[in-house]
């Protein structure tokens, strides 16, 4: 019963949050330059043309009122046409494979590599070793990712040749292949957010009752430690990447810049400098959608994981 | 990346016999007071206009002329990479300080204001933080481009400014709000009150020297994150215009010589990485400290 | 590079020849001595943007006219080097001056790639379109009607003995198409057309890549070599470069200048250019309306530095408005294009009222004119005016500029084929590169080369017209950019096209 309310509550924050969201998205294209029909019609068409279009549009109309009829379209799936006359939802499934494929390869790497390195920095804790790992992931924080992935493409795949330097691959192989270099840039930029949190979560678990004992339990113990410390990591890693989801998007729209592959975030960049604004707003949509979504699944997994937070 | 988890956790399971964090700070300050001194004599080390173009001399290679060679257009790369610095780290320091001021004003609100309103400040920030921020910042910049320059500031500056105000005035205020409600129960601050000392003067003299050092902590490593993110937005052509003197755009510019000139795009990147380390540094050495 | 095509049209003298007779079949590649040529295999190759539509009538970017050549056919082609005319969809053509017609037989084995046969209907109804079309038409303005006596014959009446004409129909502007859209409307016929070019179109993922295969029905028997053209539109310069090294290109269409020493140099194949980099003023709105503002920028620019520098040194100072490459196009005498002049130019500032606004430079992102703007603002400032470059992605640019939102932008505009009419009906069409100057002189000049009958006549109008461009300095002509392809060791059969647009029928790979 009380999973059922707090599941409840969390879906109404859930629509609570969209609805801020559309409101937000709904802003930009009142702030943006120029007129969309003017935009969509080109310089040679007549007035009357625009105007009517205009009024097609419902852009003569008061803002809450369009506001309403854009949130009515959303709902309905029409995200509206972009300048070169694709539709918006078009424009978004073309893109959108890439950017997952991206996300998924960024995540699996940063994962891992968090979880040795905090695992690592957790079980050495005070030594050298722990220093240094803490040290190298402050530090790697300010490596900007971009210039990452440039010094990958020169110092790796142009005299290696190995891995493809732009684009996605086709079919499995290729599509590992050209993972490669962009998921190890991401991992660069993900991981030391991740390793720094994780390693206390994981000494926690570390000093418990439960490891004490396993521990007495000698080298039969070690499986035991390291299936309870995983699950028990698993929480922490959750809420860590809920957390910085945002951050993560905003670091594939730079891997795509970087690595030329044609996912929503090189098409957001290039709609914004194209003024296309409707692709804009429907891709800024989608992102923020994805944020959201992200927040309130992470958190809501973590919270059943943990039964305490339910009744709490 | 604005969130907390970047300088809490990190340091509460060490043990400490001896003061800590001299090191990292000292190697920090060097750092940042070479790149500050830099900028500041920034005349006298270079060339002196890191817009001036020979381009009869292109993409030449490093020599004692050129410390870094020249650009594409003949610009002397070590001047501009010099002058670069007045451009990043005058953006980031604005970037961080209105923020830090601002979002630490709203967490004092919030710690010891009324319930309601730090019910409805905590509120507003959790839904910040779960906006994708950068994205929304690289859609209306590049809608509206970057506009003119306001007062001392050169075109893209202040929407960047803005931006990242709007970003990370949470962290302050979610990290000045924990500390002032952890202060204000405190046997201290409890004595002073009931002392009957006006509660300006208690929040002045009592509870903020207690409560800013955290937020001082996070400031230095604002700063350096704050370079990485305009040099990675100017690389995406939404921050700092083209041909300005600055350190993403001046890799972005390079990129097509990348083959034949790679330390155009060398010597750009690692000052970005060496000042957001060094201000990295400060910000872990002042930990270390704060907490010993 | 090029932004802007303007086609024109080959040797204007072998228009009233027997087409058949002057037939030099021979095009060989260079350096594929040994083996002949293998069927099979495809290739992929770079656009720099994307194109701008199916409709030839209606298409600015170059980039476009270069995927038309693989998909349309028209009466006659070219060869690459485009100096002679040889028989397409029509096996031979018959000129008659006094009676002023054309006459075309057309080849029986011409069929569009879904196998329909290419009928003189189909040719009415194609110039029923050319005619019409806003940016092209005045090509055709010497038609006055088609004639279709049989199947196989279409006769064009004309108004004047226009020598001109059969050069343009070797181009796409001229491109063959279904009659009556074969049985489609419009809008859905230009979402995926039917041509009788070497290949039919498979799919297209709109924005970002064209497959195309083989066009079995295709009018030259046993070609094309090739089963498939791969186009990938890839907007950044330095990721062509990339993807060339890592053989995921294997022919880069627009080598952009700054990046040109980047490749391997024996990859790269130059051909003597037809664009010209221009820089266009507003003429209509701010300071720029007045004539001394734009002669004092003119006089301000140090041209050999310009070339050197923001051109990479790949181009040549320009020396006229129209591509100097084009036959008909010479240096006009009195002319003084490309003069540099400091202190005359500060003196025009002076009287120009010019007050010190902040002039915004639009250069299309990535391309050899956003280096060159940006070495243009000191020389700029030089004389006391304040530029700022914008870079803009080129879509953008030239929507700018078809609504007059700009107030300075660097463009470079190409022939497509040798004859003046092509880039003077597009100064004509575009309001002089948009300038919104008076396009009576283009006009004029236009006139005079259709009803020329020998080549000094062309170049009497084309000074003409030069003269009173240079007087109102609306549009300043920069340098000629070379014309750069790089090719893979793989592709045979690759001949430099001067103007850009070149058909991949004999193009074949090796295969390993």
């Amino acid at each position: 019963m009380t999973a059922l309310r707090f599941l409840l509550a969390r879906l109404l924050q859930l629509m609570l949050v969209l609805l801020a969201v559309t409101l937000v998205v709904f802003v930009l294209t009142q702030v943006a330059p120029g007129d969309a029909a003017r935009l969509r019609l080109g310089p040679r068409a007549s007035d009357e043309a625009v105007s009517e279009l205009r009024h097609q549009l419902g852009l003569d109309r008061s803002l809450p009122h369009q506001y309403l009829a854009y949130l009515n379209r959303v709902l309905h799936g029409d995200l509206g046409t972009s300048i070169d006359g694709r539709s918006v939802t078009d424009v978004i499934g073309q893109g959108i494979g890439d950017t997952l494929w991206l996300l998924l390869g960024t995540l699996v790497l940063a994962v891992s590599a968090a979880l040795v390195l905090a695992w690592t920095a957790a079980w050495f804790r005070d030594r050298f070793i722990d220093h240094a790992i803490r040290l190298g992931i402050l530090l790697a924080l300010f490596l900007p990712a971009f210039w990452v992935g440039f010094l990958l493409i020169r110092l790796v795949a142009m005299p290696t040749g190995w891995f493809p330097v732009s684009g996605l691959g086709s079919d499995p192989t290729e599509l590992v292949e050209s993972l490669v270099l962009p998921s190890v840039t991401g991992a660069v930029i993900l991981t030391p957010v991740l390793v720094r949190s994780l390693r206390s979560s994981l000494i926690d678990v570390l000093d418990s009752e439960y490891i004490a004992v396993a521990r007495s339990l000698g080298v039969g113990g070690s499986a035991l430690i390291v299936r309870h410390v995983l699950r028990n990591a698993l929480g922490p890693v959750l809420t860590l990447l809920a957390l910085n989801v945002g951050y993560l998007f905003f670091g594939v729209v730079i891997l795509e810049a970087t690595f030329d592959i044609p996912g929503l975030g090189s098409a957001l960049v290039d709609a914004s400098a194209k003024r296309d604004v409707y692709v804009v707003q429907g891709i800024t949509l989608v992102f923020a959608t994805g944020v959201v979504v992200a927040n309130v699944l992470g958190e809501t997994i973590v919270s059943l994981l943990d039964p305490r937070t339910v009744s709490a | 990346m604005s969130d907390l988890s970047l300088i809490k956790d990190d340091k509460e399971h060490t043990i400490r016999s001896r003061p800590r964090g001299n090191g990292k700070l000292a190697a920090g300050a060097v750092i940042f007071g070479l790149f500050v001194l830099a900028a500041v004599f920034a005349p006298l080390i270079t060339t002196g206009d890191p817009a001036e173009q020979d381009l009869l001399n292109r993409l030449a290679s490093p020599s004692p002329a050129h410390l870094l060679g020249t650009d594409q257009l003949g610009r002397d790369e070590w001047t501009r990479l010099v002058y670069a610095i007045r451009v990043d780290l005058r953006v980031a320091l604005l970037a961080s300080f209105i923020p830090a001021v601002l979002g630490s004003l709203i967490g004092i609100v919030a710690g010891l204001g009324a319930k309601w309103l730090d019910t409805a400040i905590m509120r507003i920030s959790d839904v910040v933080v779960s906006l994708p921020l950068f994205i929304f910042f690289i859609a209306l910049v590049g809608l509206l481009g970057p506009g003119e320059g306001f007062l001392f500031l050169g075109p893209g500056e202040l929407p960047l400014i803005i931006g990242f105000t709007l970003i990370s005035w949470v962290v302050y205020a979610r990290l000045m709000r924990a500390e002032v409600r952890r202060v204000r129960s405190m046997d201290y601050v409890r004595a002073a009150r009931s002392g009957g000392l006006p509660r300006w003067r208690v929040i002045a003299w009592h509870i903020l020297p207690n409560v800013i050092g955290q937020s001082i902590v996070y400031f230095f490593v604002d700063i350096g994150l704050a370079v990485v993110a305009i040099s990675t937005l100017s690389f995406l052509g939404v921050g700092i215009p083209v041909g300005t003197p600055e350190w993403g755009a001046m890799i972005q510019s390079a990129r097509t010589v990348m083959q034949t000139n790679w330390w155009l795009i060398a010597a750009p990147g690692a000052a970005i990485a060496l000042a957001g380390m060094g201000l990295a540094l400060i910000g872990d050495g002042l930990d270390d400290r704060i907490k010993s | 590079m090029s932004l802007f095509k303007a086609t024109a049209c080959v040797a204007m003298l072998t228009a009233t020849m027997l087409l058949s007779g002057c037939v030099s079949d021979n095009s060989t590649s260079p350096g594929s001595a040994s083996a002949p040529p293998k069927r099979g295999g495809s290739i992929t190759m770079s656009l720099s943007t994307a194109i701008d539509t199916w409709n030839p009538q209606e298409a600015l970017s170059s980039q476009s006219f270069n995927v038309y050549s693989q998909v349309y056919a028209s009466l006659l082609r070219s060869t690459p080097d485009g100096k002679t005319l040889l028989p397409a969809l029509a096996s031979s053509y018959q000129a008659d001056p006094a009676a002023k017609t054309l006459t075309f037989t057309l080849d029986p084995a011409a069929k569009f790639s879904d196998g329909r046969q290419v009928t003189s209907a189909d040719v009415k109804f194609s110039e029923g379109l050319w005619s019409t079309g806003q940016l092209y038409g005045s090509y055709f303005s010497s038609i006055t009607s088609v004639e279709t006596p049989t199947p196989q014959t279409v006769v064009f009446r004309l108004s004047q003995p226009d020598t001109t004409l059969p050069a343009i129909l070797s181009t796409a502007n001229a491109a063959i198409f279904p009659d009556n859209y074969g049985g489609r409307t419009a809008a859905d016929f230009w979402k995926k057309p039917t041509g009788a070019g070497p290949f039919g179109i498979d799919n297209q993922a709109v924005g970002r890549s064209i497959s195309l295969t083989r066009n079995p029905h295709y009018y030259r028997a046993g070609l094309p070599y090739l089963d498939g053209v791969e186009y990938k539109v890839v907007t950044d310069a330095y990721q062509r470069l990339l993807q060339f090294h890592s053989g995921s290109l294997d022919v880069v269409n627009d080598v952009e200048l700054a990046t040109a020493l980047q490749y391997q140099q024996d990859k790269i194949v130059s051909a003597p250019s037809s664009g010209v980099s221009v820089l266009t003023m507003n003429t209509k709105s701010g300071p720029l309306g007045n004539v001394d503002l734009r002669k004092a920028i003119a006089l301000a620019i140090d041209y050999r530095k310009l070339v050197a520098g923001g051109y990479a040194d790949q181009a040549t100072v320009a020396t006229s408005l129209l591509p100097q490459n084009v036959p008909g196009v010479t240096p006009c005498p009195t002319c003084a294009w490309s003069t540099t002049d400091v202190a005359a130019a500060k003196n025009l500032v002076g009287t120009s009222g010019y007050t010190g606004q902040n002039l915004k430079l639009l250069a299309p992102s990535s391309t050899a004119e956003e280096l060159a703007a940006q070495a243009l603002v000191p020389m700029l400032a030089q004389v006391g005016i304040n530029a700022t470059v914008v870079p803009l992605p080129t879509s953008s640019l030239i929507d700018r500029l078809g609504k007059g939102d700009f107030q300075l932008a660097m463009i470079t505009y190409s022939a497509l084929a040798p004859s003046p009419i092509d880039p003077l009906g597009f100064l004509a069409s575009t309001g002089v590169v948009f300038s919104q100057s008076d396009p009576g002189p283009a006009n004029a000049a236009l006139s005079g080369v259709h009803a020329a009958s020998n080549p000094a006549e062309v170049t009497t109008a084309v000074h003409a017209f030069e003269k009173s461009a240079n007087a109102s300095d609306a549009v300043i002509p920069l340098a000629v950019p070379n014309a750069l392809q790089a090719v893979a060791g793989r592709v045979r059969g690759f001949l430099p096209a001067p103007y850009l647009a070149y058909c991949a029928d004999e193009l074949s790979v090796e295969n390993r």
